[in-house]
């Protein structure tokens, strides 16, 4: 009796053993996704997509369901099931459990490199082939290098953010400064003349804050800015054979330094819970230059209207003065899941979103980012305004895209930012090593990921 | 447990005449719901059955054939059975395990005895008050019934470096820290939250003391023995049971700590997300359930992941049964077995 109740009990282990591997083995394989774009999309069976997004917005979700609303209008056998507020997170649960969106418009690229090589989401280069779209005609260079890996195009783009340098017009104008720095020697110049210390040595105005903590700063140490690539020919990170990434580092640390770490750390935390509002420090005249995205011009239209500022690339690293003029660039990106059950419907809408312009001016407009296509950018109304004017020349001119997407996703990041807080800190005696040590590092993390 | 002479603590009946009567009596009252049909039964007890399978045992053996094998979350890559890479891994090759070990050690080690300390300190000064206790413990309970985002989104604010704590500070001449933008101060700061809103033990601490005789009390009084005297060696034995409880359920929630840290890391750190952030200011922050997360949630790394969570639940168990060893508390056996 005893053994019969274990030898059940074993063919019930076993069976759940088999169905958890079952399981787990279910959501492998590879998809068979049919490379070509709808034949004729004015005639076809009822067909209703679901569409995930990371929006949460009310306007921004309004914009969405509207463009939808207008697509359904034009292709009554389109449905969108519209689903906003969803992240990568549960866009990878989603896949696991077997039934991922047929869209999902993801907020950053962060990810768009272990989706895709991991197989998760589309390759849709064959698509925009048989639509007969060419990204390099359709997309800015800044866009497609955070859309693409292994020479796949595994996302297509949907608005960007562009990052630049704002300074203080007047400010400059009070200290003799002429224009915007463009090497971060000038940079660190400039600085020291603009800010205001008190008898005390406490620091009542900052020229510039390079922490890598405050605010978006932590795109500054992306390479973009030095010239320098992340990954060399091979895959492997350059960060312990460019000598660029510690002059980048003694930078940061000159600046922290001639103010006083302490002082940092309480503007840091101070301002850093005031970045989108009326209480920034830029905006407030605390810090006479900031490294901010474009939908800080909206930002600051609102909440400082008499704020006399301009918009220019950010410096470079004096030995890559030749590349000045670029900025960073990075925004959302819609998929397509390579399991999704309706490829080609998904891909007809994900194109209506990316390329549509009266679609790509109306959301750019609603949340302050800058239109992903060539000829949005070139038809957009905001290019008369000089600010959103700048911005765009340096959106136009980044070339230099900073640490590409990863199979690793944003784990090969966390050694490298750790690296810079350390070294702020003080905490890192020996750069050159400690660079040396966390770029190896890092590609041991890439390699795991691509077991 | 004692339900009478004749039954034992647990709960079987004792030799002698007396408890065969009681076994009898008992195995009479058992064979009462025998009678019912077993299809019956089992429709009653099928939605405990099935819940415990479904959310329970599934998820616990899901998790530990997951932390043997390579699964990625997301990912159709195939699935690889791994062995014991992935706690080898954990243990030999990632840094942030051992950083987010050392800082849940450290809430551990300072959060439970301060907030125990704290607690029972206030329970006895509420307990000694003439006038307005009810009114005492309410204030203290209703921090304790703050949703915790609710509680920590309010000390950010309130801690803000150029906040109302620091203006008040900087009133009295003191230079305020950056509390939970400081790395220094960010889980001391934690551990001020947890104070605030130690409520639920206060009360349970508050109620125990009302059990403590007042005869003992007033006899060591008349024999001369002061507040602190009478404290130390009548009422704080006399809590031992629920201290233990309040200690070892307080060690094993630190042990897990995750929400207050994930919300004080990402909301301190303005634009940037909660995922972006965790551990933020300079991992500060990270706990081991906070890595775990973010190995799971945003690495997708589902199998390296789950051997983190099995390895927490083995600690924890550990500690539970050495806590329990050191303290003396595993209940003594009637018959004197150990």
């Amino acid at each position: 009796m005893r053994r019969q109740r274990s030898r059940s009990l074993a063919v019930i282990l076993s069976a759940a053993a088999l169905s958890v591997s079952v399981a787990a083995c279910t959501s492998g394989g590879t998809a068979d996704a049919p490379a070509s774009a709808l034949a004729d999309p004015t005639a076809h069976a009822a067909t209703t997509i679901d569409v995930w997004s990371f929006t949460k917005l009310p306007n921004e979700v309004a914009a969405f369901k509207a463009s939808f609303d207008d697509l359904r209008a034009q292709y009554p056998w389109l449905t969108v099931n519209f689903v906003p507020n969803k992240d990568d997170a549960a866009f990878a649960k989603a896949v696991a459990a077997g039934s991922p969106p047929d869209v999902f418009i993801a907020d950053s690229s962060d990810n768009l490199g272990k989706f895709c090589f991991d197989g998760t989401v589309l390759d849709v280069g064959p698509y925009l082939a048989a639509a007969k779209i060419d990204p390099a005609t359709t997309f800015p260079a800044a866009t497609l290098g955070y859309t693409r890996f292994d020479d796949k195009q595994c996302g297509l783009p949907l608005l960007t953010d562009v990052f630049a340098l704002y300074y203080n017009k007047k400010l400059f104008a009070e200290a003799g400064i002429s224009g915007p720095p463009k090497t971060l020697s000038e940079l660190t110049a400039d600085a020291k003349k603009l800010t205001v210390k008190a008898s005390d040595g406490t620091v009542k105005r900052f020229g510039f804050v390079p922490r890598w903590d405050f605010n978006l700063n932590r795109s500054l140490y992306g390479g973009q800015f030095s010239g320098t690539r992340f990954y060399d020919d091979a895959g492997r990170t350059t960060l312990g054979s460019d000598p660029s990434w510690a002059q980048l580092l003694a930078w940061d640390r000159e600046l922290i330094d001639y103010y006083g770490a302490p002082q940092v750390q309480t503007f840091v935390g101070t301002y850093n819970a005031h970045t989108d509002d009326a209480n920034n420090a830029f905006a407030t005249g605390k810090v006479a230059m900031d490294f901010n995205g474009e939908w800080h011009i909206g930002e600051l239209a609102e909440q400082a209207p008499s704020l006399d500022y301009g918009i220019a690339a950010f410096p470079v690293l004096d030995p890559a003065a030749a590349t000045y003029g670029g900025g960073v660039a990075g925004g959302t990106v819609i998929y397509l899941p390579s399991r999704g059950k309706h490829l080609q419907e998904a891909f007809f809408a994900a194109k209506q979103l990316a390329t549509d312009t009266a679609f790509l001016h109306k959301l750019a407009g609603l949340v302050s980012n800058v239109p992903t296509t060539f000829d949005a950018l070139s038809s957009w109304d905001q290019r008369s305004d000089p600010h959103w004017a700048a911005m765009m020349d340096v959106f136009t001119k980044t070339k230099v895209l900073g640490k590409p997407t990863s199979a690793s996703g944003t784990e090969g990041s966390l050694p490298w930012d750790t690296l810079i807080q350390d070294y702020e800190a003080g905490r890192t005696p020996d750069l050159p090593a400690a660079l040396k040590q966390v770029g190896a590092k890092i590609d041991a993390i890439d390699a795991q990921a691509r077991r | 447990m004692s339900t009478g002479a004749a039954v034992t603590v647990a709960g079987r009946p004792a030799g002698g005449p007396a408890g065969r009567l009681a076994g009898r009596s008992a195995r009479r009252r058992r064979r009462g719901p025998a009678h019912t049909p077993w299809p019956v039964v089992a429709l009653f007890v099928s939605p405990f059955v099935v819940g415990l399978l479904l959310f329970g045992l599934y998820p616990i053996g899901a998790t530990v054939y997951y932390s043997f094998t390579d699964f990625r979350s997301g990912s159709y890559r195939p699935v690889h059975v791994v062995g014991w890479a992935n706690y080898v891994d954990l243990v030999t090759s990632s840094d942030s395990f051992w950083v987010s070990v050392r800082n849940t050690l450290w809430m551990v080690a300072v959060l439970v005895p301060l907030r125990t300390a704290f607690a029972l300190f206030a329970a006895w000064v509420l307990t000694r008050l003439r006038r307005g206790a009810a009114i005492y413990r309410t204030i203290f309970f209703v921090p304790s019934m703050v949703p915790v985002v609710a509680s920590a989104l309010s000390f950010i604010v309130m801690l803000n470096p150029a906040g109302p704590v620091n203006g008040l500070l900087g009133r009295l001449g003191i230079d305020g820290p950056g509390w939970f933008t400081d790395p220094t101060w960010a889980k001391p700061s934690l551990v001020l939250m947890a104070l605030w809103a130690c409520g639920d033990t206060v009360v349970i601490f508050s109620a125990a003391m009302l059990d403590v005789p007042r005869d003992l009390l007033e006899a060591a009084q008349l024999d001369g023995a002061g507040a602190g005297r009478r404290f130390w060696h009548i009422t704080l034995p006399a809590l031992r049971p629920v201290l233990l409880f309040s200690t070892l359920t307080g060690v094993i929630y630190t042990f897990q700590y995750f929400t207050e840290a994930f919300v004080a890391s990402g909301s301190a750190n303005g634009l940037n997300s909660g995922n972006q952030s965790l551990g933020y200011p300079q991992q500060s922050l990270l706990f081991y359930t906070t890595d775990l997360y973010r190995q799971g949630f945003v690495y997708f790394k589902t199998g390296y992941a789950s051997a983190a969570a099995v390895l927490l639940f083995l600690v924890i168990f550990a500690a539970t049964l050495v806590f329990l060893r050191v303290f003396g508390a595993v209940a003594p056996d009637p018959e004197g077995r150990a």
